[in-house]
């Protein structure tokens, strides 16, 4: 879903996590690479925990498992392309 | 989970005397198979493990903290050191600070939730400023211990 309020738009998806160790902190040092550049802010939620996704210790904090549904929520210049690029790490799809 | 119920107190070193990232990783694997939770047998399978997963991506998280880790077989619950490098140590951390607090991680090889949450909760705890500055500032291992004990007791 996206919805644009001036320059900036939001973007929220879900997203299944397809890694067999879970939301590891390789995979976190990952998103926050991908996300560290975006001009805007990441918001990633599992169950009733929400990391902001430039942080490190805040990613650690959700524990997610293989199988589990994460929230992503984009906001700022083209949340689509950076929440691909979440997709795809989260997914499996990506090698890291 | 509880700190207290991972950290192996027997192994906590203060004063890490490492001028590496190999030389505190091999200190802290030490430091656990003196304690005698780990065998002589695994602790340079072990310690191989640890230093090639830091191959992969530096485990220094920030804020001059790091987390070296790898699963192992040969444990049966999460095993952890804790160890202060006073000076401070280049990690290659994702932020390019030094690091002065290591909490080493070894998980059962087939338990990823509970690695996971061991994981959460160790930087549970780092994020805090307070917790961080406390800890820099013990001097021996009853310190730190102390420490643990206390943060355990608010969670």
């Amino acid at each position: 879903m996206s919805v644009s309020m001036g320059k900036s738009q939001t973007e929220t998806r879900s997203v299944e996590l397809c890694l067999e160790q879970g939301l590891h902190l390789r995979v976190c040092s990952l998103l926050v690479s991908i996300v560290t550049p975006f001009d805007g802010s990441v918001k990633i939620s599992h169950q009733d925990r929400t990391a902001d996704a430039t942080s490190m210790f805040e990613l650690l904090q959700l524990v997610a498992l293989k199988g589990a549904v994460l929230e992503i929520e984009a906001n700022g210049n083209d949340p689509t392309s950076v929440i691909d690029q979440i997709e795809e790490v989260l997914s499996g799809k990506r090698e890291y | 989970m509880r700190l207290t119920d991972i950290v192996v107190k027997e192994a906590i070193l203060t004063e890490l005397d490492a001028s590496s990232k190999e030389e505190a990783i091999r200190q802290m694997v030490g430091g656990l198979k003196a304690a005698g939770k780990i065998s002589a047998g695994d602790e340079e399978a072990i310690l191989a493990a640890i230093l090639k997963r830091e191959e992969l991506g530096s485990t220094g998280i920030g804020w001059g903290c790091a987390v070296p880790h790898t699963k192992h077989p040969s444990v049966d619950g999460i095993l952890v050191n804790v160890a202060l490098h006073p000076q401070g140590l280049d990690f290659q951390s994702l932020d390019g600070e030094d690091v002065f607090i290591l909490f080493l991680v070894i998980s059962p090889w087939d338990r990823p939730g509970d690695h996971l949450r061991g994981l959460e909760t160790i930087t549970r705890h780092l994020k805090s400023e307070d917790f961080r500055s406390f800890l820099r500032q013990s001097k021996t291992a009853a310190d730190v211990w102390e420490l643990l004990q206390e943060v355990d007791d608010r969670s």
